[in-house]
């Protein structure tokens, strides 16, 4: 530890930067989460009406009208160019700045202080999108450090060895595994049926079911979120829907356990390749190590069916669900900040 | 144990008074303030997010700070009489006859001790700053010890919402408008007593008018005439002609005097609106407070809980397995560092 520091605050911050939203966990005791909306007034007036340059998460959804709108991490990366929208890449870029930006701020830095960050990227963030979010950060911190987000999720629980990280996200579910070293390409797998996957399945379940229902897909995964489970003795899932505008009541119980198990058998086939390319002396141990986290691992019983799901199909299994799914990532990732030696931060200066 | 026989802050119940027996006293003692008429106050004190450094470092760096802020508080207070317990997490003292001045020295200070404290937990260096919410009574204040202790309260929410490392300062709010009531009502009552004095105390009655000072110069008038005419048909007119204008003059009168009762009116109802409408206005001033106050904290920011640079202990569990896994992610960094400057 080095003494010309003494008495210098420093404000360690972890962040998960996450497609649907950014999360943020300081030493200071804050802890922040906006979703992952970014909006920009389309003109002067809109400009003039809401009195600000930039709009952030639910803020940014509800004027989303009169705003040019992003979700600048749509399935895990910043959206990146697709021929001939270069224009787009680099609003997109933008968006993803201000929003790193925004999180900060949310963690109310003092101007005394020195600011140590480290982000929680996707997992498959590639390169060009990692330097733009370092610059983002560094416009606001005094040093700032890029890990994987499963890395993180289980770096903070101090589980290093021989563990299956599932994160489920909005756009993806990371897979991890973890075995004492930082993981490698070879150690994740990224599958897209996560959250969003899971609202666009519970939508044309209702639809086919009921398909006189009208709904959006903002109100399925509201739904979602208030009654999602997997369990077969799950809490009745009764909602209205308008029917030619007519709030009508309905029983979505079924769908909605049929959506959110259609999670389960990718994930377990993921975790099965996984485990089966692993060394077949600790195969054992690493099936008995899985830990769930995300936004996604909220969905009732979800931890028993994978592991329901992993006893019939790879003969055995442990999942835990951690504590804390929304904070999970930007909690390791304070704690990586934390533990990181002084000279390693400054050498990022 | 402390030199006060009236301060319990251990969670055991040792001591002279059990904190149950500290919190009657404090009632008592308040009460007997209110009644004699000297100052009073409460002070509210609560450690920054302390519930974050639970969820960071567990329980005993919890225990710890708090009786490192305990021993501040002592150590600020040792000219002053005072009744100390815990309420919950948060630290509970009354100060009787403590002026205002006494109370915000004491709390300046303490704010001052706290900051520059270096609580240890498991070796590192955390730092913890206090919010604190005084409430003061003043002299004649009529309020009772529960609304004393709320106002206490908010003043301690407002203090922490701001962003902590701060006191605040309340008054009771109820007392402020009891006050201001009062003003209002004496008002009123001062209108009133001038409305009635300024009422005649005259029924209108045709039959029965007194002699009015028209009606005489009326009576002149005629009797003149009719001695220079001396046409007697004039003398039948002179009555309706009185009758009529002394009718006018009454009808006058009384309209006037009902306009200025109802002007009066008007003024009490308008001060009676004020009323609502000032006390309306505190409430609101209230929470539009709380919103500034959100806003300064966002501007100033929370310090942050470590006073110097961290890194990994070495006694901690995996310290080698850990060390290398973070200098690889030193590493990944600053190849994209050196990438990005390149
Ligand atoms: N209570 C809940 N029950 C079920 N699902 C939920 C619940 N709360 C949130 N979710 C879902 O979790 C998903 C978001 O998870 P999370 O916030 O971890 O994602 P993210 O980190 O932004 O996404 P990604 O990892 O893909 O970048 C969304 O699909 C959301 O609908």
């Amino acid at each position: 530890m080095t003494e010309e520091n003494k008495d210098h605050g420093v404000l360690y911050m972890g962040i998960d930067l996450g497609t649907s939203r950014t999360s943020v966990s300081a030493s200071n005791g804050i802890r922040e989460t906006v979703a992952s909306y970014v909006g920009y007034p389309k003109d002067v007036v809109s400009q003039k009406l809401l009195k600000k340059d930039v709009l952030f998460g639910a803020e940014a959804v509800k004027h989303r009208l009169s705003l040019r709108f992003y979700r600048p991490l749509e399935h895990g990366v910043l959206k990146s160019s697709e021929k001939g929208k270069s224009g787009d890449y680099e609003e997109n870029v933008r968006a993803a700045q201000d929003l790193i930006a925004e999180a900060i701020r949310l963690a109310k830095p003092r101007k005394d202080e020195l600011v140590y960050a480290v982000i929680g990227a996707p997992a498959q963030a590639q390169i060009h999108n990692k330097e733009a979010i370092i610059d983002a950060a560094r416009a606001t911190v005094d040093s700032v450090m890029l890990c994987s987000e499963p890395f993180a999720v289980a770096y903070g629980l101090d589980w290093l060895d021989d563990v299956l990280v599932i994160d489920i996200g909005a756009g993806t579910v990371d897979l991890c595994r973890m075995h004492g070293t930082m993981p490698e390409d070879t150690d994740q797998i990224t599958l897209n049926t996560a959250g969003d996957f899971v609202d666009q399945q519970f939508s044309e379940l209702i639809a086919e079911k009921h398909p006189e229902a009208q709904f959006t897909i903002q109100m399925v995964r509201g739904i979602k979120e208030r009654f999602a489970s997997v369990a077969a003795e799950m809490e009745k899932c009764v909602v209205d829907l308008p029917v030619k505008g007519k709030p009508t009541s309905f029983d979505l119980t079924d769908p909605l356990r049929e959506a959110c198990r259609r999670m389960v058998p990718p994930i377990v086939e993921g975790l099965g390749q996984l485990v089966a390319t692993f060394d077949p002396e600790f195969q054992g141990r690493l099936k008995n190590r899985v830990l769930l986290a995300g936004g996604g691992s909220m969905i009732k019983g979800l931890d028993s069916a994978i592991q329901e799901e992993m006893h019939a199909r790879l003969g055995e299994g442990t999942v835990v669900r951690i504590e804390e799914p929304i904070y999970g990532g930007a909690n390791g990732a304070l704690k990586i900040a934390h533990d990181m030696p002084t000279d390693f931060w400054e050498q990022l200066k | 144990m402390s030199g006060f026989p009236t301060v319990n802050f251990s969670e055991t119940d040792e001591g002279l008074f059990t904190p149950t027996e500290i919190r009657h006293l404090m009632r008592v003692e308040y009460d007997r303030a209110r009644r004699y008429g000297y100052p009073a106050a409460l002070v509210m004190i609560a450690v920054d997010r302390l519930e974050y450094l639970h969820d960071l470092y567990g329980w005993e760096s919890k225990e710890e700070i708090l009786q490192g802020v305990i021993k501040a508080l002592r150590a600020t207070t040792r000219d002053s009489d005072f009744l100390g317990c815990m309420q919950d997490d948060h630290i509970m003292a009354v100060f009787p006859h403590s002026s205002e001045e006494t109370i915000t020295s004491i709390a300046t200070r303490l704010l001052r001790v706290c900051r520059d404290i270096d609580f240890r937990s498991d070796g590192r260096s955390l730092r913890a700053t206090v919010s604190i919410g005084i409430s003061t009574l003043k002299q004649g204040g009529k309020e009772d010890f529960a609304a004393f202790l709320s106002t206490a309260e908010e003043a301690l929410e407002f203090a922490s919402r701001s962003g902590g490392d701060r006191y605040v300062r309340r008054e009771s709010a109820t007392d402020v408008i009891e006050e201001l009531r009062q003003d209002i009502a004496e008002e009123a009552q001062r209108l009133v007593e001038e409305q009635t004095a300024s009422e005649p105390a005259v029924a209108v009655d045709f039959g029965d008018m007194p002699e009015t000072e028209l009606g005489r110069s009326l009576r002149e008038l005629f009797n003149e005439h009719a001695h220079t005419h001396g046409t007697p048909g004039i003398l039948g007119l002179e009555e309706d002609v009185v009758r009529v204008a002394e009718h006018a003059l009454f009808v006058a009168r009384e309209e006037a005097v009902q306009a200025a009762s109802t002007e009066r009116k008007e003024q009490v109802d308008q001060l009676e609106r004020r009323v609502a409408k000032l006390k309306e206005l505190l409430d609101t001033t209230e929470t539009e407070l709380l919103e500034v106050a959100r806003m300064k904290g966002i501007e100033s920011g929370v310090a942050s809980i470590y006073r110097t640079v961290q890194g990994l202990r070495d006694d901690e569990a995996a310290f080698g397995q850990k060390k290398e896994m973070l200098s690889l992610i030193f590493e990944a960094n600053l190849k994209l560092q050196k990438r990005r400057d390149a």
